[in-house]
């Protein structure tokens, strides 16, 4: 079967153990917005029993690799497509007009949801019941391998939750807009970022602006994906005096991520160590 | 508000000055040369090497990457130098296109293996000239002011062979030899340039002042004079404007040098018109006749 993204391979990989076989489209440390299709992708789509998507618009790419792949398995709306951000709590839904002026933002919410450890049960359970729906029979097996999952996210939270404590209503200040459903969780605020439309070279007002708020408000971090510019971040970081912070923008965007909860983990002690 | 602009923005200014100090001078052998799109072709092989570099792991700041974008630049300068065809059958034109296409769709095929390749694209496109340093700016002015010194020196081969190859190959100059290192030289410029500012600002540097400079001047001395003035002037205006509309700086530039170029051209033509009226005919006649 396929993911999307290698968080979601890694989350699917949790739940369905030795007996799923899972692919991810996007390598850990791209830009997950938008790839170039290329015809491999096609094939491994093609061949799939089940396809998860990330969904809230984040990977309409994937759109077009199921198109080329005519995969009636996999077809949105077929039993073999799940779509892991079916009931979840998605933040930052616009209420105003929405249009491709404002770069590329998300129209239907924040998509961002896979960096944060405390929508994992709700993502798995979505999992959950698309491959117990291709494998009725594997449904207790699954269950046991989410179950065995969840505990040992019930043993990290505090640890993650202590290490940042004491850092609770810090202000950061982010790359790209993808970091909300993280810092929520951990009481961190998102003072601003440096790429205000999506998609769009920020420009020197934006950053004037940004940097003046960093040295106003002592803010200290910049929160960067390997995938962002890491030039104009230091830039920034240097005329405000902060430091940048590498994050993990999925499961093995950076050495040392391999899987989800070493992620979370990776992100958490980064962030915590900027910030002592 | 002002000051913090000015504190982001004037580093950012200062290559601008430094890019029209030696854009502007080799707009004119590129105009002279009649290979307007040399330029975008070799700066988009330097862009592919910078790419291929990356699928090796070098950043675009490390010497690895600079080395790759030099390598395939100077390459292609050879292709131009050897293809440049003494008779001219086929346009060098087509040529440069190929060149062009080719080397865009490479950077499109390898940046998709490397891991941010696509913002990696559009970096070499617009360039990220509000992110550079002091210590860049002052790297490139020191290189640029060698070349300079070069081509000061060579100043008569350069000129010979850009305005009328010909003549220089009738006066005996070794014109394949010299046509190799003023395409090396540009290359060298031209690599630098690119991984600051990207293809289109390299671009717009090299040929609308130059322009500018021929539609206003006779002498080579003074369409470089005006060269110079009009793409520090622009500059000036677009880095303002991208301050004060809120606008992505690269962009601004290269519009507000097309923006530029068409209200020269507007001026020009307008106040060269000649006035035409009933007093300038019987002249005229009197003048053909006088010539019979």
């Amino acid at each position: 079967m396929v993911a999307t993204t290698t968080d979601l391979k890694a989350l699917t990989e949790v739940v369905g153990g030795d007996l799923v076989d899972v692919d991810a489209l996007a390598r850990g440390n791209q830009n997950p917005h938008d790839l170039e299709v290329r015809p491999s992708l096609m094939v491994k789509v093609r061949r799939a029993d089940l396809l998860v998507t990330n969904g809230l618009e984040l990977d309409q790419w994937a759109e077009v690799v199921v198109q080329g792949a005519n995969n009636p398995k996999v077809i949105p709306g077929a039993p073999g497509r799940i779509d892991a951000s079916q009931g979840l709590l998605v933040l930052e839904v616009p209420s105003g007009r929405v249009d491709r002026s404002m770069g590329d933002v998300h129209p239907v919410g924040n998509p961002h949801y896979t960096l944060d450890p405390g929508m994992a049960p709700a993502i798995t359970a979505n999992i959950l019941e698309g491959l117990a729906r291709a494998a009725p029979q594997q449904r207790p097996a699954f269950e046991k391998n989410r179950g065995d999952f969840l505990a040992r996210l019930e043993q990290a939270m505090p640890r993650w939750t202590t290490m940042l404590a004491p850092f609770k209503g810090t202000r950061v200040i982010v790359d790209h807009n993808m970091w909300v459903y993280f810092l929520l969780r951990f009481g961190l605020v998102q003072a601003g970022s440096i790429e205000e439309r999506p998609g769009i070279p920020p420009t020197p007002g934006h950053l004037t602006k940004l940097i003046a708020t960093m040295k106003d408000e002592r803010i200290r971090i910049i929160l960067c994906a390997p995938w962002s510019d890491q030039k104009l971040a230091e830039r920034v970081a240097q005329e405000a005096g902060g430091t940048i912070v590498h994050m993990a923008s999925g499961v093995g965007a950076v050495k040392g991520t391999d899987t989800y909860l070493e992620m979370v983990d990776y992100n958490v002690q980064a962030v915590a160590r900027a910030l002592r | 508000m002002a000051t913090e602009l000015l504190a982001l923005m004037w580093v950012p200014f200062l290559m601008c000055l430094v890019l029209t100090g030696i854009h502007a001078y080799l707009g004119f052998h590129v105009l002279a040369r009649e290979v307007v799109f040399v330029d975008i072709a070799l700066a988009q092989l330097a862009a592919l090497g910078a790419t291929t570099a990356f699928l090796f792991g070098f950043e675009l700041e490390t010497w690895e990457s600079y080395a790759f974008g030099l390598t395939f630049t100077i390459l292609g300068a050879a292709v131009l130098a050897l293809t440049r065809s003494r008779r001219r059958q086929v346009s060098q034109e087509a040529m440069i296109g190929v060149v062009y296409a080719v080397s865009s769709a490479g950077a499109v095929l390898l940046a998709d293996r490397s891991p941010h390749g696509a913002e990696h694209l559009r970096g070499m496109l617009v360039g990220s000239i509000l992110s550079v340093t002091g210590h860049e700016v002052l790297k490139v002015a020191v290189l640029y002011a060698a070349i300079g010194v070069l081509h000061w020196l060579c100043r008569r081969a350069f000129f010979a062979i850009s305005t009328d190859p010909s003549l220089a190959y009738r006066e005996g100059w070794r014109v394949r030899w010299w046509d190799f290192l003023f395409y090396a030289s540009f290359g060298v410029v031209v690599t630098s340039s690119v991984r600051i500012a990207g293809v289109l600002l390299v671009f717009s540097y090299l040929i609308v002042p130059a322009m500018a400079g021929i539609i206003l001047g006779r002498r080579v001395g003074t369409r470089l004079l005006i060269g110079w003035a009009f793409g520090t002037a622009v500059s000036v205006i677009a880095m303002v404007a991208s301050a004060a509309l809120d606008l992505p700086t690269g962009a601004t530039v290269v519009c507000a040098f097309g923006l530029a170029l068409l209200m020269l051209g507007t001026i020009v033509k307008v106040l060269r018109r000649p006035v035409v009226g009933p007093q300038a005919l019987p002249a005229t006649a009197e003048g053909t006749e006088a010539h019979r």
